[in-house]
């Protein structure tokens, strides 16, 4: 271990329980707009605190206590605390909480950490090097060589042929070039097709499972049909449709296999003459797209009365945040108290931080079945919590089905989805799972301004279409710059 | 010393396809060791000639390389590269060497290669495995699973070229002679950088590959070069990321 790994380990052993603060990722944000860790999301409460659910700060989150309210006893109010945070931060810029060289406000412009001495910030940008025209490479001009074999390689899954690349090196137009690659590249198997890339991207919503799934190749205990959610996901992502449609969507998709696989609207006398085993039971007025699916709740709800890792599941697939890892802890106001519905410990204080955001979060799903249930799985049933009452939970029938989205009231599932697809963080959540696809990994700090541009894009000059979005992405300098 | 030779002649490769961002060919100046006077697609898009005669190199260094050509060259701000996975490996190797992917390479004479070693190649396996990410490391049998890919769908192409020198693909100027001289083996070294690598190779990049028959077995030599010419290139880094 380092010295300063040491000194660090015994800062952290020293440093008083702390209570998180919700509202504090996104009070940084305001304070470090261009931090990447701001880009469409807010940093996760491990910037000032040990780990994930952890109330213990580490050096960098003990420096800024120390100056907000050292000697002091007392926790203060959300109030105070939102009061003071700015000035906290700023008075701590100019130190260095991981002693590794760089000052603290180095490394949250450059994204690195600075409470981590082995991350540091990055190399020299294109804005600090000069020379280039004698470079062999301008290292930072677009490649349409370049490009081209990376489009190709990424959304077809081969490389351009030698002719290809030798064509839009001396293209008039080599932008023209790559973006027709592009378009071809989107209607193909590897792009779209079953197994291809999209359904790769859609794995980590889906959690498919074998053993449990019914239809087409049923396991051992036929329960729900995912392949409905491959092709809803598909479906949304291409030939231009609006991707809020993965939260909005009250209809089923079917798949056709052959040559070319072909993803089609079913209608709800198709989908309703399907077999017990892969119907969709919930009413279309009750549906809101990937949140709703049998499987979606089979695989998630189960036999929990609140269902909240559905909820989590769904804030974490579609906006971007993973509650585990104190991401997107937005609360109701304080107006509305953390009621212990099922007993489960869930004011506690310690369990608050979360629970305060994640139970509102978590009620509107509530009325849907697991596995089994009135109506079948998956089925709305606005009394489904009755049938949980017990003495370990006799209330739990109490529970509402209104809750809180991303700090907006809604009265029920639906409602929370169209909160949820218009969300700055759904757009900048979509555009970030293709970012990372493409580019390789999230933004840099140099690039958070152009992310932030093309997620904001997304979802007005491209209306939501992933495709169009995709055509500014391979232009961004992240992606077309060797 | 035959061992030794390819061993060499693999670093070589690698050195020759260093990571970095990507050029006209896809290879920055540190994948294809260019120097000074030599530019293979430049800043303006040209086409330089490949087969420059005033090539500084020195033809005893296998790599090709006189001058430390990232000193030349202003490092990529943020050079990122990415493994090809087995599909798009697979992919290019069919489309370079003519052979249906499913022909490739199969383990046990009953096992796609490309799927049977597709996680350790960088793919997923939800319905499998449940595997519903690619490993965030490359896995110890990465490379032995390469290696096993690319030697076989080489020696495929090989005995296929040399057992029809008519229909020959990759081969052709070596394809059914015994002793082919250093012009037709650079010729074909020539025509695999092409076909695998997408650019033209360099004069020192010929040479070397070609000089690699000197070392190999008298019995077969032709074909073997063939194969082996053909895995050194096919391995190389430059070949397995962009």
């Amino acid at each position: 271990m380092t010295s300063a790994g040491v000194l660090a380990l015994g800062v952290l052993s020293a440093a008083s329980p702390a209570q998180a603060k919700p509202p504090a990722p996104a009070l940084v944000c305001e304070v470090y707009p261009t931090m990447p860790a701001c880009a469409g999301a807010v940093p996760d409460c491990t910037l000032c605190h040990q780990s994930a659910g952890v109330a213990v700060r580490n050096v960098f989150g003990t420096q800024i206590e120390d100056v907000f309210w050292a000697g002091d006893a007392v926790v203060p109010t959300d109030e105070e605390f939102i009061a003071g945070l700015e000035d906290a931060l700023l008075s701590v810029e100019d130190l260095d909480a991981d002693e590794d060289g760089a000052t603290n406000v180095e490394e949250l412009l450059a994204g690195s950490d600075p409470a981590d001495a082995d991350d540091l910030p990055g190399e020299a940008t294109c804005e600090d090097t000069d020379g280039s025209e004698a470079w062999q490479y301008d290292v930072c001009s677009p490649d349409a060589a370049y490009t081209l074999r990376k489009v190709m390689l990424d959304v077809c899954g081969h490389s351009p042929t030698l002719e290809d690349l030798e064509a839009v090196t001396t293209a008039e137009d080599p932008g023209e070039r790559i973006h027709a690659a592009l378009d071809a590249c989107l209607n193909t198997e590897f792009w779209r097709g079953t197994n291809g890339v999209l359904w790769q991207l859609a794995h980590r919503k889906i959690t498919p499972l074998p053993a449990i799934k019914s239809g087409a190749g049923e396991g051992g205990v036929p329960l729900a049909d995912y392949d409905d959610d491959y092709n809803l996901f598909v479906y949304t992502q291409t030939d231009s449709r609006d991707a809020r449609d993965l939260l909005l969507a009250q209809y089923v998709v079917g798949r056709t296999e052959g040559d070319t696989t072909e993803y089609f609207e079913m209608t709800e006398a198709e989908q309703s003459a399907r077999g017990t085993d892969v119907r969709v039971f919930t009413p279309v007025e009750q549906r809101a797209g990937m949140i709703t699916s049998r499987w979606f709740f089979v695989n998630n709800t189960m036999f929990t009365a609140v269902p909240r890792t559905t909820a989590a599941q769904a804030y974490r697939s579609y906006l971007g945040f993973d509650i585990a890892k104190l991401e997107g802890l937005v609360e109701p106001p304080p107006t509305e108290a953390l009621v212990d519905y099922d007993n489960k410990g869930v004011t506690d204080e310690t369990c608050a931080a979360c629970h305060r955001t994640l139970d509102p979060l978590s009620y509107p799903f509530s009325r849907y079945n697991g596995i089994g249930g009135n109506g079948g799985s998956g089925d709305y049933d606005a009394n489904r919590l009755a049938a949980f009452v017990d003495s370990t939970q006799p209330d739990v029938d109490q529970t509402p089905q209104a809750g809180y989205v991303l700090g907006e009231p809604v009265d029920d599932l639906v409602q929370w989805a169209e909160v949820a697809a218009n969300s700055d963080e759904f757009a900048a959540a979509t555009v970030m799972d293709y970012w990372v696809l493409l580019v390789g990994e999230r933004p840099s700090a140099t690039e958070t301004e152009a992310f932030v541009a093309l997620w904001s894009d997304f979802a007005t000059v491209h209306d939501y279409d992933v495709e169009a979005m995709l055509h500014d992405l391979i232009d961004t300098e992240a992606y077309s710059v060797p | 010393m035959f061992l030794d030779r390819v061993a060499w002649m693999v670093a070589g490769a690698l050195v020759l396809g260093g990571c970095g961002g990507g050029g006209g060919g896809g290879a920055s100046d540190a994948e294809s060791g260019f120097t000074d006077g030599e530019t293979e697609s430049g800043t303006d898009g040209s086409q330089t000639n490949p087969t420059d005669p005033t090539d500084p190199t020195d033809p005893t260094d296998p790599t090709g390389d006189t001058d430390d050509p990232v000193a030349e060259q202003a490092p990529s701000a943020r050079p990122r590269v990415k493994f090809k996975t087995a599909e798009r490996y697979a992919a290019d190797l069919s489309n370079a060497l003519s052979i249906p992917a499913d022909s490739l390479c199969s383990e046990l004479d009953a096992f796609d290669c490309v799927s049977v070693h597709k996680v350790a190649l960088g793919e997923v396996d939800a319905f499998g495995l449940r595997l519903l990410e690619p490993l965030e490391s490359t896995p110890l049998t990465a490379p032995i699973a390469v290696d096993r890919i690319g030697l076989t769908a080489c020696g495929e192409r090989a005995a296929r070229d040399h057992a029809d020198p008519q229909s020959a693909t990759s081969f052709v100027e070596v394809a059914g002679v015994d002793a082919p001289d250093a012009s037709a083996r650079e010729a074909v070294v020539a025509r695999l950088y092409r076909q695998l690598l997408l650019r033209e190779a360099r004069d020192a990049e010929r040479a070397a590959v070609a000089a690699m028959y000197e070392d190999l077995p008298e019995a077969g030599r032709s074909q073997t070069w063939s194969q082996m010419a053909c895995f050194v290139v096919a391995t190389s880094t430059e070949a397995l990321f962009y």
